[in-house]
């Protein structure tokens, strides 16, 4: 059932075996799945529900209704990067783009020897990805509607001979409406709110909407419950309270959030590492003066990749803005920006997104669990990287045919020839010579880990210092992944699910109260019984 | 509340020196972006606003140094003449001042309906087929 603050008329106190805040990559799953196993999940998500006609091809007004402070957070430190979350119901899955990437192997053979994480097997992961692509309809993106930009591009890529392909997206029957980031208008997109929650749902769980997690409640050493409060759209007052007597809490607010809320309520500090280790994968973004229109927007946002420099930490995947995000991107302001925005239907645009390797991220608290403060400092080794990846770029695009090719770096804002490229080779990039960087995929602030002298939660998501506390999230990835998250974490999820299941079980066999019984028919495996119980046999 | 609307209506002196639109587009419905900036703002970070008014300062102050004028006292294409010189500093950080407070008002004016379409973005057309076409699981 979904309970939204108009549906309550006062405090509300109710009991639960598993209370998952946030609903997004992490928390989505891991309500289903204990749900669907017969437990007593409620879902706490600060955002909102929104149904399908609620995503109206209107960019402007998603970033101020589906995202965290209308997308307006940035990092702290030169330059400044845009760093966008989603706030509703489905996380930051309901504005994302859809690709889903496995896991690159050496990312997890780093795992294994820096962080011992080798109970996370090859095998294991391998298993869980393929449950998590049938449930989602993973395919490549379908050369029908992957767009005109997208294909030019990798035209480009393929006449330089750099491996490129078709991204693999969690979409059923895209149309290439080319609105995913802003909330896909059909349906296809398989975000968290049209397949996770509803099978949430389904199976029993509650979903309290528009209410923040505040209090994480801990009586010797386990936690306890949660304690929460519901707010209306525009109000500043706070509303009624929530409090939920829980046997597991499972937070999954998101690799900023979480780290606040811990940090706010004191607790699973001991490693240090709380807030540390922020990697985000910087993006950056050019935009091509084409001879010929490309349909911008329309087409799939992110359908195609070059991944020829996967290995040195640069992917450069797909992207297109529509017109109000292009425009507030341009670095030209005034007559310039107008003439520019005239351009539109012959601008291609791609971006790029830097696996880090000397960069430093830190989530602080903030004057309030809300609003952490974020620092990042660029290496060099990163902002030579980033820089290297606009000259390829810029170097596909003119092989797509493109007349001009614009970036965000200062100097270097108009490349027109195969002589400016040389030049940007041997500039030396400085921190403040480059503007209109974002990121999307904040990560590794509660990192997973060995050891509880440097790492917050164990292998299977319990953090180290609070029994039955879970963290479950972008936040526990100990490494940059050099490939976008959501089906890492959703696999981290599915994982974790089977440690609570196995951890209520001991607990319910030791007295405690049971669960219901476990509801048919729902569950991501052909065995209609959830993921983690079919793989225990 | 005051201060807020002294603010607001900073801003919006400012769109139209800020928003050009070039021949044959649409023109800037004032009060639309005026709309918008405010929703925007209102929905965004308390952080963020004070580094927009604050660079709204930082703005007029610059004009007063360098032109020895109020902004707000100049003509139209005289403060968009002035614009374009910090456009064309040499210092990026300058160049960011203009550029993040016209932000806003791009979100707004670019996100009509009918600005779209001239662009080639035909979004009641697709509103119309999306809401035709719905996938299920
Ligand atoms: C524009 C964009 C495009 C992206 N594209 C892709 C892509 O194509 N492929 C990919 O793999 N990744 C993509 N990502 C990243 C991916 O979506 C995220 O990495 C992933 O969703 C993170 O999962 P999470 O569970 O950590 O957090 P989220 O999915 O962000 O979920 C956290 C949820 O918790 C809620 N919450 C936080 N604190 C509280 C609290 N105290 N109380 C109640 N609720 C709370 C939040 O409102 C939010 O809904 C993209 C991201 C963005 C912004
Ligand atoms: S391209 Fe359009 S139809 Fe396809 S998933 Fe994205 S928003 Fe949905």
């Amino acid at each position: 059932m979904i309970i939204r603050p108009s549906d309550i008329s006062g405090d509300v106190r109710r009991e639960a075996d598993v209370v998952v805040i946030g609903s997004g990559a992490g928390g989505a799953p891991v309500a289903k799945e204990l749900a669907e196993a017969g437990y007593r999940v409620v879902v706490i998500e600060e955002g909102e529900y929104f149904k399908r006609q609620d995503f109206d091809f209107h960019a402007s007004r998603a970033l101020t209704r589906f995202y965290r402070d209308a997308g307006q957070s940035v990092t702290l430190g030169l330059p400044f990067v845009l760093l966008l979350q989603g706030m509703t119901v489905g996380g930051t899955t309901t504005v994302n783009s859809g690709t889903c990437l496995r896991l690159p192997r050496h990312v997890l053979k780093r795992w294994h020897l820096e962080y011992g994480l080798r109970d996370i097997t090859e095998e294991e992961l391998n298993l869980l990805y393929a449950a998590l692509e049938e449930y989602l309809f993973v395919k490549r993106a379908d050369p029908e509607v992957a767009g005109k930009n997208a294909l030019l591009f990798l035209e480009g890529a393929r006449k330089l001979g750099y491996s490129a392909g078709f991204i693999p997206r969690n979409a059923k029957d895209c149309e290439g409406y080319g609105m995913c980031p802003y909330g896909c208008p059909s349906g296809a997109k398989q975000s968290a709110n049209v397949s996770w929650i509803p099978d949430a749902l389904k199976a029993g769980a509650d979903l309290y909407t528009r209410c923040r997690a505040e209090r994480i409640m801990v009586r010797s050493g386990r936690v306890v419950g949660v304690r929460g409060r519901f707010y209306r759209p525009g109000e500043r007052a706070k509303g009624h309270r929530l409090e939920v007597e829980a046997r597991v809490v499972v937070l999954a607010g998101g690799a900023l959030q979480t780290p606040s809320l811990l940090m706010h309520n004191r607790i699973a500090l001991g490693s240090g590492q709380v807030g540390r280790n922020l990697s985000i994968h910087p993006c950056g973004g050019t935009i091509a003066l084409l001879e010929e229109e490309t349909g911008n927007p329309r087409g799939i946002p992110q359908s195609t990749y070059v991944d020829e420099f996967a290995p040195d930490g640069i992917m450069l995947e797909g992207v297109t803005l529509p017109p109000p995000v292009m425009a507030s991107t341009l670095p030209w302001g005034g007559r310039r920006h107008a003439e520019a925005m005239r351009l539109y239907p012959y601008c291609g645009t791609f971006g790029s997104m830097i696996s880090e390797h000397d960069s430093v991220g830190r989530v602080v608290a903030g004057p309030s669990a809300r609003q952490p403060l974020v620092f990042y400092r660029f290496g060099s080794g990163d902002l030579e990287r980033l820089k290297r990846s606009f000259l390829l770029m810029a170097e596909i695009w003119f092989a797509a045919g493109a007349r001009r090719v614009f970036t965000p770096i200062e100097g270097f804002r108009e490349i027109n020839s195969p002589r400016d490229l040389e030049r940007l080779s041997f500039h030396r990039l400085k921190r403040g010579e480059i503007y209109g960087l974002s990121a999307y995929h904040p990560m590794g602030t509660c990192r997973m880990g060995s050891d509880p002298e440097w790492s917050v939660v164990k292998s299977t998501g319990e953090t180290w210092e609070v029994e039955n506390l879970y963290i479950c999230d972008a936040s526990v990835l100990p490494t940059s992944l050099g490939v976008n998250p959501q089906l890492t974490i959703m696999a981290l999820a599915l994982r974790t699910a089977g440690f609570i299941d196995e951890r209520l079980q001991s607990s319910t066999s030791a007295g405690k109260a049971g669960r219901r019984p476990a509801e048919k028919g729902l569950g991501v495996s052909s065995k209609k019984a959830p993921f983690f119980r079919d793989r225990r046999g | 509340m005051r201060w807020r609307e002294y603010l607001q209506r900073r801003v919006e002196k400012l769109i139209p020196v800020l928003l050009c639109t070039s021949y044959g587009q649409p023109e800037v419905d004032l009060e639309q972006v005026s709309a918008f900036s405010r929703e925007f703002l209102s929905s965004g970070t308390p952080a963020f606003r004070l580094l927009y008014f604050t660079l709204i300062l930082v703005l007029e102050g610059l004009c007063m140094l360098r032109l020895r004028r109020p902004l707000q006292s100049l003509a139209l294409e005289q403060a968009r003449d002035f614009l374009e010189s910090i456009y064309s500093s040499r210092t990026s950080l300058l160049k960011a001042v203009p550029l993040l407070l016209s932000a806003p008002f791009y979100l707004a004016h670019y996100g009509r309906e009918d600005v779209q379409e001239a662009l080639g973005f035909p979004v009641s057309a697709l509103q119309e087929e999306a809401a035709k076409r719905e996938v299920t699981r």
